[in-house]
């Protein structure tokens, strides 16, 4: 199982890799909805979990969740968004629309390996 | 919206009473960062509800709540004065003392993440190479690591580490003789693993099932406890400790105002505190 | 810096947020010691450093810029430990994307803990070089906050 980051970037791609290369996972790379959309297409069954940022030039993160949640297939695969944007009416649409998990940059690394087990059901929580 | 302050009062008198922690005014956008996914992911519309559940929910929700406001980050040999001083003096005292075959124990109390357990268990081993074929057996030592938080002790039972964490104060020596490179992770290797037991557990509770040790970790978790509780954990601290034993605690806490239960200690440049 | 600059509530409110955000990821991310060391305002907003970064944002009552600017060392610094990657590895790529990625962090957390409402964040812009001067003509005052880190001074500069 794999975990796939989507965010435009690669800093962030590269620091959510290493957290999850601790924990065991290889991680898929995507630096916008487009080329995740497409990576999907060819390679959802590795995915184990998403993780989302909501500002990405061109399509934004809350697109990219709806139309995997919407997807016959890709919906059942967990979606965390992992953003800046913090107030809570960014949570709540995102977990309406069916985010599993919500973390706000800047994470520490604890932090977000705590996240990633709880959102994959690991971690005996 | 944002938490009203009579949600913040009731969520950290929730979090205080359950945890011990104390949940310092200014930290509302911790709170409301850390907990409004619990919040709306379990149909509560503000923090108040979010309490209601609370107080019916005995297990789950709790757990989550707590973990959420206790997940920190730590470092490698956290205060470089303090382990110098573990290094040259405290650990060789040790050392010595497993040599006369006795069972040495080490509780780390708040373990976090692993990296204090590990580093202790590092200059263990490190300092009795020095002593060649005189030097005890890893296996004369022992260390208990606990911490509340579940999934920071996930984390530290794995022993897996990245880069970032890594480049937290990772001596490269150490790096080099205690880790096995896996890809982009370092892992522990399984000597030093082999003598840190893991398990969760709450300072608030009894220290008494964990038996006696020769050293004591307390570091950098009083600072969240009230006066009282904190009293309650010099006092049990005290009596968990052998005789001649050695308690450390945060280079920024002092157990002033515990005198008759401690004395101050000065190792190398390092205040460490012996029972009386 | 000797002039007392006067703040309305809202600038009040995103500079404490913008501090505390700047805290936060010191003490989450990069363990860099910093501490403020004077407030200024200006009448323009510019990037004359080394390294600057910038993200605009725009709502139905607030808009503004937030920006930050300070040497190469400075920023070589963070993004490394942003990264975890030692400094000497650090391409100019990995700086540009780190500092975008320190603004847009930055604007993100002033907003959510100034309680601004609805506001749309621009997406960052970074600039990386030598003799530049970036001049943003805007209509508000900006305040320009210095910092001391381990590395030397880091400007945060906010507009609104």
């Amino acid at each position: 199982m794999k975990l796939l980051t989507i965010d435009d970037s690669r800093t962030i791609r590269r620091v959510i890799s290493g957290i999850g290369a601790m924990l065991g996972f290889e991680v898929l790379e995507a630096e916008n909805g487009m080329v995740a959309l497409e990576l999907l297409e060819k390679r959802a069954d590795e995915v184990g979990l998403i993780l989302l940022d909501w500002n990405m030039p061109g399509m934004n993160g809350l697109e990219v969740l709806k139309k995997v949640k919407s997807h016959e297939v890709w919906k059942s695969i967990p979606v965390m968004m992992v953003t800046t944007e913090g107030e809570r009416d960014y949570i709540i649409q995102a977990i309406q629309a069916g985010a599993c998990h919500y973390q706000t940059k800047p994470f520490s690394q604890e932090e977000m390996a705590a996240r990633i087990m709880e959102a994959l059901g690991l971690g005996g929580i | 919206m944002a938490i009203t302050r009579e949600e913040f009062d009731l969520i950290r008198a929730f979090v205080h009473e359950h945890s011990g922690i104390l949940v310092n005014d200014g930290k509302e956008y911790l709170v409301e960062n850390r907990l409004t996914v619990l919040m709306v992911q379990n149909g509560c519309e503000n923090f108040k509800q979010l309490h209601e559940r609370l107080l019916k929910d005995s297990g789950p929700l709790r757990t989550k709540v707590i973990d959420a406001m206790t997940t920190n980050e730590t470092l490698w040999f956290r205060d470089a004065s303090f382990f110098t001083a573990l290094a040259d003096f405290v650990v060789p005292e040790l050392i010595t003392k497993a040599a006369s075959r006795k069972k040495i124990r080490i509780w780390s109390a708040a373990c976090s993440t692993g990296q204090e357990p590990y580093s202790i268990a590092m200059l263990i081993d490190h300092g009795s190479k020095r002593l060649g074929d005189k030097a005890p057996k890893l296996e004369a030592f022992s260390i208990l690591a606990t911490d509340i938080s579940p999934s920071a002790l996930f984390l530290a039972a794995s022993a897996r580490y990245s880069q970032l964490a890594i480049s937290r104060g990772m001596r490269t020596a150490f790096l080099e003789r205690y880790f096995q490179k896996n890809g982009m992770v370092h892992e522990v290797v399984p000597m030093i693993r082999g003598i840190v037991e893991f398990k969760p557990f709450n300072l608030k509770d009894d220290f008494a099932p964990h038996g006696k040790f020769d050293l004591i970790l307390c570091r950098n978790v009083m600072i969240y406890f009230s006066n009282e509780l904190k009293a309650d954990i010099y006092r049990k601290l005290h009596g968990s400790l052998n005789p001649g034993g050695l308690l450390a605690i945060g280079a920024s806490e002092s157990p002033r105002g515990y005198t008759t239960l401690f004395e101050q200690v000065m190792v190398g440049g390092a205040a460490l505190f012996r029972p009386k | 810096m000797s002039e007392r600059v006067i703040l309305n509530e809202i600038q009040e409110k995103l500079l404490a947020g913008l501090h505390a955000t700047l805290d936060q990821m010191m003490a989450t991310e990069t363990m860099e010691a910093i501490s403020l060391q004077g407030m200024e305002q200006r009448s323009e907003f510019i990037l004359d450093d080394e390294v600057g970064g910038l993200v605009r944002f725009y709502g139905a009552v607030h808009e503004g810029m937030v920006g930050v600017s300070t040497s190469r060392p400075v920023a070589v610094a963070i993004v490394s430990q942003l990264l975890g990657l030692p400094s000497a590895n650090l391409e100019k790529e990995d700086i540009l994307d780190g500092v975008a990625e320190l603004v847009n962090i930055l604007c993100g957390g002033m907003k959510a803990r100034a309680g601004l409402g609805p506001v749309t964040l621009s997406s960052p812009v970074a600039i990386v070089g030598r003799e530049v001067t970036a001049v943003w003509k805007t209509s508000k005052p900006t305040l320009v906050l210095t910092f001391q880190t381990g590395h030397g001074p880091l400007r945060l500069l906010a507009s609104v």
